[in-house]
């Protein structure tokens, strides 16, 4: 028992060590992003907020909000984005579903591996892969004018439909690998529980699947409708003359060398716009998580108050171990 | 030529993903160029380094072009290759010396001329000066107070294109990119610095000064017409090979590359200025102001618009030489040679020059432009 003071000391000079330890651990990824990130960010702001003539003005954000094209633009951008991370996460869970669930521990690796490809590959490849996949001409094409669906020339290249096609397909890796790993999370005897109970299909997957996997799929929607909603290569190269997205507007104001400015308000409402529909997918699928599991409000309290216990018997684990 | 550069560079930009990120990376760069320059007289201590400042793999830097300088003069070539014009000016101007000569084109070299960054030339030293065509050599931008700051090295269009064995019979006016029959088989240059000139020469509108007005119906007519806009000559080879696209407008060295290469498809294509006129611009080659090498940049500047380099250059089709502005050179070129490259000096006077416009002229030009193409 006398041995009590000396495990205390030891466990305050290993806290002091993990602090430094911390710190080296954040610190180059922090001062990264204080440089490459917050500090453009600000330029960004400042940029923004400020006329050629260099006063500060909100005329950059009047004139952008003030065009009825830009604004059917930014409405359009912010739907494709939506459409698609919807689409890709729709197709890409029963998919990671049926990976995590109904495939042998062996042939695992090799899937995800398929799955990860497209990541390792340049995203320009995977553009003109496609286009010479569906250009008139091309095989799928032809095969449709073979089998006398349509005429060879009738290709979807070069309209929106090309585009927001190509933006789900570079979504879906991301959708499988993300949902995989939300479908491992979910403990098989609590489906085998819920059956037993005698829950039908679709009870257990709004009941039990789908709060478990939400927030999986807000963190999925985050990382897709981010991605999506800046994409500029995909439109200019499939989109044809009518499917711009709001990147392409914002590149040709930069290339065009006048007026940056405009294009840096521009890129400041998107990104707002972004933040607002994130956030707000994001609250829904918090709300639906609690609304759908059935944990009342009256009940989070305790679980709370259980929460803080593990903790403390964890702590006390430590304590063990380091007894020992 | 400069055209088809910033395409490439379009193009690459296009590879980043992100809009903020892409930005953030912008202004990084930004931020790298203001506050580091070249360091002063880095390349300068050798008396017989001539330091270069250009688009890579554009004729000057070609290898025999090193070897033929060295024999000539003695001295060695060194290359500091641009990404843009404004880059140049920027490198120019931050270089102190340690670039001497520099390739500006018609849109920017005045630019530089107001900044002091490139040497009054003295005509008498220039030996192919009375053999540069007339209309470049007397143009006001390379030019302050009547003195010349830029020698005209070569020139090229940017106009219509047309598929020889669809489209007849073969036009000779840009109302065929506007004629409703080819509707949904029109390319064009994701350009609004081509295409609102060629929207104004279309109308008979001053193509330096359009009526917008005017202009941006007839643009989102030819909008409305065109099957694709495209950013690299790379996306308009695939629309061309899969038949996608019988006319269009496109830089003349970008289609001459892609019909003497024999794309698949393009061989029945033909560029052509047509009767209203092209999109023109000039590659000019100026000193810069604080060479040490004034003697050597001469030589350069004899060297690289002689006959010697600017016939060799153009015979030689691999190397994609645009046409040159040494009227004698052209004199002595074959009609094939003359027509892959696109160098018929009766078409020169129908040039609207890509020239320095206004900041508002230009930024109406774009809005113009995004905002036909943002509608759907």
């Amino acid at each position: 028992m006398s041995s009590v003071p000396a495990p205390l000391a030891r466990r305050s000079r290993r806290r002091a060590r993990g602090a430094v330890g911390t710190g080296f651990l954040l610190t180059p990824g922090g001062v990264l992003l204080v440089l490459f990130a917050a500090l453009p960010l600000c330029a960004l702001l400042v940029i923004g907020f400020t006329t050629d003539a260099g006063s500060f003005s909100l005329q950059n954000f009047a004139e952008m909000l003030g065009t009825p094209a830009y604004v059917a633009l930014l409405g359009r951008t912010l739907l494709i984005a939506f459409c698609v991370t919807v689409l890709s996460i729709a197709l890409g869970w029963p998919a990671a579903w049926a990976l995590a669930r109904y495939t042998r521990a062996k042939a695992k690796p090799l899937i995800l591996g398929l799955v990860i490809i497209p990541y390792i590959t340049s995203q320009l490849l995977l553009i003109y892969g496609f286009v010479s996949l569906i250009q008139a001409g091309g095989p799928i094409m032809s095969l449709l004018s073979a089998i006398g669906l349509t005429a060879p020339q009738a290709s979807i290249m070069y309209t929106p439909t090309a585009n927001i096609l190509m933006l789900v397909q570079e979504s879906i890796p991301t959708a499988i690998l993300v949902m995989y790993s939300a479908s491992e999370q979910i403990n098989p005897s609590v489906l085998e529980a819920s059956r037993t109970l005698g829950a039908g299909k679709a009870f257990v997957f709004t009941r039990v699947v789908w709060p478990l996997s939400s927030a999986m799929i807000g963190v999925n929607f985050a990382l897709t409708f981010v991605q999506t909603v800046g994409a500029f290569a995909e439109p200019t190269i499939l989109g044809g003359p009518s499917g711009q997205m709001l990147g392409n507007t914002i590149s040709a104001q930069l290339q065009a060398g006048v007026h940056e400015a405009f294009a840096v308000a521009m890129s400041l409402v998107l990104l707002l716009a972004s933040l607002a529909i994130v956030g707000a997918a994001t609250g829904l699928l918090a709300w639906s998580r609690s609304a759908l599991s059935g944990v009342s409000k009256a009940s989070r309290p305790k679980a709370e108050s259980g929460a803080a216990q593990k903790r403390l018997s964890e702590d006390a684990l430590t304590a063990e171990g380091v007894l020992r | 030529m400069n055209q088809s550069r910033s395409i490439e560079g379009q193009r690459r930009r296009s590879v980043a993903r992100r809009l903020i990120g892409a930005t953030a990376a912008a202004l990084a760069a930004a931020v790298a160029l203001t506050s580091c320059s070249l360091s002063p007289g880095s390349a300068a201590s050798d008396t017989k380094t001539l330091t270069v400042a250009i688009w890579k793999g554009y004729g000057a830097d070609l290898p025999w072009v090193a070897t033929d300088f060295k024999k000539q003069t003695g001295a060695t070539l060194k290359f500091q290759y641009i990404d843009s014009e404004a880059n140049l000016l920027q490198l120019v101007g931050k270089a102190n010396g340690s670039i001497d000569v520099a390739l500006p084109n018609i849109q920017y070299i005045g630019a530089g001329i107001d900044q002091g960054i490139f040497h009054q030339l003295d005509t008498s030293k220039l030996t192919n000066y009375s053999d540069i065509y007339p209309q470049f050599a007397q143009l006001k931008e390379i030019r302050k107070s009547g003195n010349l700051y830029g020698i005209p090295w070569t020139w090229g269009s940017t106009g219509l294109f047309f598929n020889k064995t669809k489209v007849t019979p073969a036009p000779n006016s840009l109302s065929v990119l506007w004629d409703p029959k080819y509707k949904g088989q029109i390319a064009l240059i994701d350009d609004p610095t081509v295409l609102v000139p060629i929207t104004a020469l279309y109308l008979g509108e001053d193509p330096q000064n359009p009526d917008m007005s005017k202009v941006t119906p007839a643009l989102q007519k030819l909008k409305d017409n065109a099957k694709l806009t495209y950013s690299s000559t790379d996306d308009l080879a695939k629309a061309i090979s899969s038949g996608s696209v019988v006319a269009g407008i496109g830089n003349a060295d970008a289609i001459g590359g892609l019909i003497s290469s024999g794309t698949a498809g393009a061989t029945d294509f033909s560029y052509e200025i047509a009767k209203e006129g092209a999109v023109g611009w000039i590659d000019n080659w100026a000193v810069s102001a604080k060479t040490k090498h004034l003697d050597l940049a001469y030589d350069w500047l004899n060297y690289m618009t002689s006959k010697d380099f600017l016939a060799k250059w153009a015979n030689t089709p691999a190397d994609a030489a645009p046409a040159p502005a040494n009227a004698s050179v052209v004199s002595g070129l074959q009609q094939a040679t003359l027509e892959r490259l696109q160098a018929n000096p009766e078409k020169i006077s129908s040039l609207a020059l890509q020239l320095p416009e206004p900041a508002d002229r230009l930024q109406s030009w774009v809005d113009a432009w995004t905002k036909v193409k943002a509608g759907s």
